[in-house]
């Protein structure tokens, strides 16, 4: 296939890379007679620089790009399917469209890069600084992104099934309308994040800080948030029917209309909480503490309500029908006449002497 | 490469059931020799050496089938290297059964084997101690007619080293006789990788300067010798 010249032209453009005063890898690709964008799929181009490179539509598959610095390049549209981008440097690249399926991003610094409507699915993004990354629309199924830090960044409508974002910083990030659902959110940080329709049906949310959170509207059926953070959350006319809420933290939250409909909040916090209108129909409430919460023109039919702190919360206009009482700080014997006679159950006759509003 | 084909005893009377013709369909199980090894290549007054990151092992037959079902090698695979040398030998067809199939290994660049293969024999491993050097994972094409096997490096190494001795790789049914398969293993440029170099570039050459070198040296003076194949083994049968 070679003819007998080539070694001799080879050697010569060996000898005019070596000379050449340029090392940029597009210039020094150009002499050699190779495409950058598509004769280096597979290739081994680790710890190279590429800065600002033009790379529309390259081909990447399966190119060694680890600890390659990448910064402000345009990927745009390129192929980077199981390519190896650890440790790379991609800060305010561009990569929008790109696919990445397979890729290993982990530890990569990704701080402003652009990833809309990239395939991510499947990656390993784990420990990877994505601070102000723009993923919206983005396919993120699968991906691994463990202790990464998404702080600020931009995940509106992405789709992240099944991800793995364990520890994940989301602080502050743009999750509107993003599909997490059966996600595995762990231990993760998502104060201040804006997650508003979102759907996190059957997500694992344990422990995860979600304080000032805004998660309006959003489908949390049957979610895991034990021991979560949620204070001050606002989940008006969100779903958390069956969802998991044991001990968590919802002092102050903002849960007006919120469908908590047999709902396990069993020793949660939900003081101060507004929950007016809410749907706490057969929701477990047992040892809750509701100290002034607002339960107001609430759904509480065949809730259970034992133990329950229920010191100057408003019941007033609240559906308490089979509803089950025992042993609940709060109600004084006023109250409990009135709630008797709503259908109300009392286990035993225990009380004391402070107010709940509960007037005929 | 070596591709070795022993014929499959028919199974007793007892076991075919009662729709199954008296003719029992003659079969074939094959298996597969492969090393993988890296290569000095000259060049000017310098040299590279290379190895191999993956490849494609593919089938072509004539007058006989691989069910997709039949085709076994797959999944992660230790390639291993004999600890001492052994003396080569002819393989043994299991006690009272003909062994008429027959391999032959080529190379295609004619003057020098190439680094990959080992041609024509394959060694007992009874006698041979063998330690794992890298992990190899097959995977297999589907889509094509023909069989297909896909070789890739597992666990990070650039290139793959060792080799498997005498691994089923399918059962094989002879449709009509002569029998013939042809195994190709075909590599391309993004299965190469350049593991070091002498004599060609100082030292203390640039990152961006050796990438581009690497790949150049790849693609006009690796890639056109192991086109079309790297290495081709044939097998016939006919009784």
């Amino acid at each position: 296939m070679t003819d007998d010249k080539s070694p001799l032209d080879l050697h010569s453009l060996i000898q005019h890379i070596l000379e050449t005063e340029t090392d940029n890898l597009e210039q020094l690709a150009a002499i050699a007679g190779l495409n950058l964008a598509e004769d280096f799929a597979e290739a081994d181009l680790s710890h190279t620089d590429l800065t600002e490179a033009n790379l529309i539509e390259a081909d990447f598959r399966g190119s060694n790009l680890r600890g390659a610095n990448l910064r402000a390049a345009n990927l745009r549209g390129a192929d980077l399917r199981g390519a190896d981008l650890r440790g790379a440097h991609l800060e305010s690249a561009s990569l929008r469209g790109a696919n990445l399926r397979g890729a290993n991003l982990r530890g990569a610094d990704l701080k402003s890069t652009e990833f809309n409507s990239a395939n991510l699915s499947d990656t390993n993004l784990s420990e990877a600084q994505l601070c102000c990354a723009d993923l919206s629309r983005s396919d993120l199924r699968g991906a691994d992104i463990r202790d990464a830090n998404l702080q600020g960044a931009i995940l509106s409508e992405a789709k992240l099934r099944g991800a793995n974002m364990g520890r994940v910083n989301l602080s502050n990030a743009n999750l509107k309308g993003a599909s997490l659902i059966r996600a595995y959110l762990g231990g993760a940080d998502l104060r201040g994040a804006d997650i508003d329709g979102a759907d996190l049906r059957e997500a694992d949310l344990s422990e995860a800080k979600l304080s000032s959170a805004t998660l309006r509207g959003a489908n949390l059926k049957a979610a895991n948030l034990s021991l979560a953070d949620l204070s001050g959350v606002n989940l008006i006319r969100a779903t958390l029917s069956s969802a998991d809420l044991m001990r968590a933290n919802l002092r102050d939250a903002d849960l007006i209309r919120t469908n908590l409909s047999s709902a396990d909040l069993r020793g949660a916090d939900l003081s101060l909480a507004d929950l007016s209108l809410a749907n706490l129909c057969l929701a477990n409430l047992g040892s809750a503490n509701l100290i002034r919460a607002n339960l107001s023109i609430a759904e509480l039919s065949g809730a259970n309500l034992s133990d329950a702190n229920l010191s100057e919360a408003d019941l007033r206009g609240a559906n308490v029908e089979n509803a089950q009482f025992a042993r609940n700080l709060g109600i004084s014997a006023q109250t409990k006449c009135v709630l008797l006679r709503r259908g109300a159950i009392f286990e035993d006759s225990t009380s004391d002497r402070s107010e709940v509003l509960a007037p005929h | 490469m070596e591709l070795e084909g022993i014929p499959v005893q028919p199974d007793g009377q007892e076991h075919l059931a009662f729709w199954t013709t008296s003719t029992p369909r003659q079969q074939l199980n094959l298996y597969l020799t492969i090393h993988f090894n890296e290569q000095w290549e000259l060049l000017d007054k310098g040299r590279v050496k290379f190895g191999l990151k993956g490849g494609e092992l593919r089938l072509k037959l004539e007058n006989s089938e691989i069910p997709h079902e039949s085709r076994e090698l797959v999944g992660s695979l230790e390639l291993h290297r004999a600890k001492k040398k052994q003396e080569p030998e002819r393989s043994q067809a299991p006690k009272g059964i003909p062994r008429r199939a027959s391999a032959i290994a080529l190379s295609l660049n004619g003057n020098k084997p190439p680094a990959q293969v080992t041609a024509g024999t394959k060694q007992r491993s009874d006698q041979t101690e063998l330690t794992p050097v890298t992990v190899c994972h097959v995977t297999q094409k589907v889509t094509e007619e023909n069989p297909v096997w896909i070789f890739e490096e597992e666990m990070g190494e650039p290139v793959l080293k060792g080799g498997l001795n005498q691994v089923k790789l399918a059962t094989l049914n002879v449709l009509a006789l002569p029998c013939r398969v042809e195994a190709t293993f075909e590599v391309s440029k993004r299965d190469v990788c350049l593991t070091d170099a002498e004599g060609l570039w100082p030292p203390d050459i640039s990152r961006n300067k050796r990438a581009v070198l690497d790949r150049l040296i790849i693609q006009r003076l690796l890639e056109p010798k192991l086109k079309p194949y790297l290495s081709r083994a044939e097998l016939h049968y006919d009784r």
